[in-house]
């Protein structure tokens, strides 16, 4: 009984939560994207469950292409998760807190966590690309 | 779509404080730090301020690039066209947008601004979707300008002026007002006037357009959406 407790103890702390389970990092770009406005968008597909999103984070000071988030640190995002089975966008847009690893000139990692509106929480790690706009943007 | 921008920089507007890089490894000049304030509302000639939302002045470039590529769209009749027709109401989605004319009326009520003098905050100019609601909205845009988005490239990072923002349309409702760019006119063609009519109209944003356009995703920009309306003969070349 002890041996278990103690073994449950040891185990627990460094179980996958059920969304990394065997789950590859989530695909996509992050960078300056032409939204309703300029802003720094993260594009993830492939997260867990099969979802994706589109993901804004405002604040950049209308420099959302030299921005670089802090890095280690929670970054608020929100914008639309796009969840199975229906890949419906969750409406309201939930808040997802986004924490980059790394983020260099060609890819950026990380990890993001959110809580959709019926409950269901998505969590996995990302790997994506920076997302580069041809010389000329035109956003309209 | 045209495929240079024609942005002059004025250095000597530029103050001389300079901005460095840090997404690079190595530290890299980027450009000086923006010296004008887009946010302060700004003086009419006789010195009075203008109002958030400022109708461009008659006969300036902006006003006559807008006026000729309105009457260009409209004149041409294409929105009424059989093509028009036939691709929107190929698809159900689209297909509730179509009649009643409702594309030419949407351009008709466009209610086309200045960005430029617009001194008026995202949230304020109705430029945030239902989904993402008005308290977060709110705490989010109330000091994202549109006049900033649209300013004088001259007080833009250097890193910043290879993109221009042309246009930006209200999606909250009452959903009629668009604001246009004059540092980026040469870009506002028929079908500019017409991409911001259909924000108006669908009260979507740019990715949920090009769904509801069967536009692939991830484009570089949005002149995709333009081109699109011209492709399928909504819209005339410039």
């Amino acid at each position: 009984m002890l041996r278990t407790l103690v073994l449950s103890m040891l185990l627990l702390p460094s179980l996958p939560t059920r969304a990394d389970v065997g789950a590859q990092p989530a695909t996509g770009t992050v960078g300056a994207d032409c939204v309703i406005g300029w802003e720094f968008v993260l594009r993830l597909a492939d997260m867990s469950n099969g979802a994706r999103a589109y993901l804004i984070h405002y604040g950049t000071d209308y420099q959302p292409d030299t921005w670089s988030p802090p890095l280690h640190q929670k970054v608020e995002f929100v914008g639309k998760v796009y969840a199975t089975p229906n890949q419906q966008e969750d409406k309201p847009w939930p808040t997802t807190e986004v924490t980059f690893d790394s983020f260099g000139a060609k890819e950026a990692t990380g990890t993001y966590s959110v809580t959709l509106n019926d409950g269901t929480h998505l969590e996995g790690s990302f790997h994506v690309k920076r997302r580069r706009l041809s010389k000329h943007a035109i956003c309209a | 779509m045209a495929a240079e921008v024609d942005v002059v920089v004025d250095i000597s507007r530029l103050e001389d404080v300079p901005v460095w890089g840090h997404m690079l490894a190595a530290p890299k000049f980027i450009g000086f730090i923006p010296s004008d304030d887009c946010s302060k509302p700004k003086p009419d000639a006789q010195g009075n301020q203008l109002p958030p939302k400022v109708l461009p002045l008659t006969g300036t470039p902006l006003a006559n690039r807008l006026s000729s590529s309105k009457d260009k769209l409209l004149l041409s009749n294409l929105m009424n066209s059989p093509a028009c027709s036939a691709y929107f109401n190929s698809d159900p989605a689209r297909a509730q947008y179509y009649p009643n004319s409702q594309l030419q009326v949407a351009v008709g009520r466009q209610v086309q601004y200045d960005g430029a003098d617009s001194v008026i905050s995202m949230y304020d100019a109705g430029m945030w979707e239902d989904a993402l609601g008005a308290t977060r909205a709110k705490a989010l845009l109330s000091d994202e300008y549109i006049s900033c988005h649209m300013r004088n490239p001259s007080n833009m990072m250097l890193s910043d002026i290879n993109r221009v923002i042309v246009a930006e349309s209200q999606v909250q409702l009452p959903a009629t007002d668009s604001y246009y760019n004059r540092y980026g006119k040469n870009y506002i063609d028929p079908s500019t006037i017409l991409h911001e009519a259909l924000h108006n109209l669908t009260r979507l944003d740019d990715d949920d357009l090009r769904k509801l356009l069967g536009i692939k995703l991830g484009g570089n920009d949005t002149s995709d959406i333009g081109a699109k309306m011209e492709t399928v003969g909504c819209a005339p070349k410039p």
